[in-house]
């Protein structure tokens, strides 16, 4: 009797219990309460995405952000001569193309799928709503998505140090 | 803006001319009937955005001009219209023995007064029309209001039940019309709403304060025609003043009735416009005024009525997912694994 009514409540509410338990498996949403939860799951949308499907291409209009709930992405950025270089490697529970949520026009990189991967993906159209409508749970989207990218910049910027620091020892002028 | 402020003095200036005139001439309807014709010819000019769209003095000059024109027009036929009436009328007129004038007179009041009767008749047959055709039975009706509600209630559901059907490769795309599509949907329909509801109520109490017979049907009629962009407000609104003008020859009251429809249109204006014209899908005039009479040629006066509002609300959703088109045109077509090297 309790699925049945679950399967209701999930039917009129247009709202599953099991994307609900994922979304607390991704860190960046930790911060939100329960009820934000709620309200916020309603925005999502769960992708599946088999290995090397591409998810979107350089170049494309910035429309989407996508957070990864099992998988990995690479980021692709294309050389001369055809030639795309992987430059970013993103694992579960991480955000990618968040240039969505914060105005970006088109994405300087492509992305695919590394290995069969599930991904909720949030349209910008619907963050804006959620914007106008609980602002508050948008501003801790925000500062989660934000502290990661500052995250990412600095480990980035650290091992570019690092790396300039080799060079420098092996004396490498690049 | 401050033309039609200026519009709306002038307008009361004629009122009080038209109510002097009306004690001052109180025996020659024909004269009162034609001077209250123009005045409502003129606020028709006046008022109308199509006619009113510029504030350049010029054109305020012209459209004076274009409804002293209508309003002769109007006279040389209504003066012909009576001749016919005359012509065709066997009842002997009551004031026969008081000279031609009178006599003249006295039959076309009588004539006049025959048509009220019908007016007021056809007035009620063609709301039961509108009824019969828009709520064919309430057995129809109960069924349409539940499947709408129960649509309602499910449409977030059905919009994701809907979206993971869809391939990955035109997820975005079709995501992306839908809530676009829904989101000017819902605008359009909030500011419709809004729109018609403040319409209906306004328009619904000044017929009731005027004492206007099927003051609430018409009210109804009225929150209806203010869907249809341009033209809608005027199909209903110009009705009762043109009855009264013609039927009754009350000119305080058709004077009020005027200016209640222009004040009511004017406050309107002031509301909502800039909130339709973000909301509506943009229709030429003339284009809205085809769209109509094609539907009324087509389906009858429930067409008429609902053509616009449904091809809007099509349109809506068109353009959205024309606007959306451009995503899916760049992340389907354009291929990044023809050279990939990870």
């Amino acid at each position: 009797m309790r699925p049945i009514l679950q399967r209701l409540k999930e039917v009129f509410s247009a709202h599953s219990y099991e994307d609900e338990s994922l979304l607390d498996e991704i860190s960046l949403f930790s911060q939100l309460s329960r009820s934000e939860k709620k309200g916020f799951i309603l925005l999502l949308h769960r992708r599946n995405f088999g290995v090397n499907e591409v998810i979107y291409c350089e170049n494309s209009p910035v429309s989407a952000a996508y957070f990864i709930i099992q998988g990995s992405v690479g980021l692709f950025k294309a050389k001369g001569d055809g030639i795309q270089d992987r430059v970013h490697y993103v694992s579960q529970g991480k955000c990618f193309s968040s240039a969505a949520l914060f105005g970006g026009s088109s994405s300087f990189t492509s992305a695919q799928a590394l290995e069969a991967t599930s991904v909720f993906v949030l349209l910008r159209n619907d963050f804006l709503t959620l914007v106008g409508e609980q602002p508050g749970t948008a501003m801790k989207i925000l500062i989660a998505v934000g502290q990661e990218l500052h995250a990412d910049w600095a480990e980035s910027r650290t091992e570019f140090l690092a790396l300039t620091h080799r060079l420098t020892n092996a004396n490498i002028v690049v | 803006m401050r033309t039609n402020f200026l519009l709306t003095l002038l307008l009361l200036l004629l009122v009080l001319v038209l109510l002097l005139l009306q004690y001052v001439l109180p025996a020659i309807p024909f004269f009162k009937s034609s001077l209250i014709i123009a005045f409502w010819v003129f606020i028709l000019c006046s008022c109308h955005p199509l006619l009113a769209r510029s504030v350049h003095r010029k054109y305020l000059i012209l459209r004076i001009i274009l409804a002293l024109l209508l309003a002769g027009i109007w006279i040389a036929i209504e003066g012909q219209l009576f001749e016919l009436l005359l012509s065709q009328s066997t009842a002997e007129p009551h004031a026969m023995k008081n000279g031609f004038l009178s006599r003249r007179l006295s039959a076309r009041s009588a004539q006049w007064l025959e048509f009220v009767g019908a007016a007021q008749s056809s007035v009620i047959s063609f709301a039961d029309r509108i009824a019969s055709e828009l709520w064919p039975s309430a057995g129809r009706l109960l069924p349409a209001i539940l499947i709408a509600l129960l649509i309602l209630a499910l449409w977030q559901a059905l919009r994701r039940w809907f979206l993971e059907l869809i391939p990955n490769a035109y997820f975005v795309f079709v995501a992306h019309g839908l809530s676009e599509s829904g989101r000017r949907l819902g605008s359009y329909i909030r500011s419709e709403t809004m729109q018609a509801s403040l319409t209906a109520l306004l328009w619904g109490g000044a017929l009731w304060l005027l004492s206007i017979p099927n003051g609430f049907l018409l009210s109804v009629a009225m929150a209806m025609a203010s869907l249809i962009p341009y033209w809608g407000i005027w199909f209903i609104g110009f009705a009762p003043p043109f009855l009264t003008a013609v039927f009754s020859g009350n000119a305080f009251q058709v004077a009020a009735l005027a200016i209640a429809l222009s004040a009511i249109w004017l406050l309107r204006r002031v509301l909502f416009a800039e909130r339709m014209q973000l909301s509506r899908p943009r229709i030429a005039a003339i284009g809205s005024l085809a769209w109509a009479l094609l539907g009324a040629f087509l389906v009858g006066s429930s067409g008429l009525l609902l053509v616009l509002p449904l091809s809007s609300i099509v349109l809506i959703i068109v353009r959205a997912f024309l606007q959306a088109r451009s995503t899916i045109v760049r992340e389907v077509d354009l291929d990044p694994l023809a050279h990939l090297s990870p």
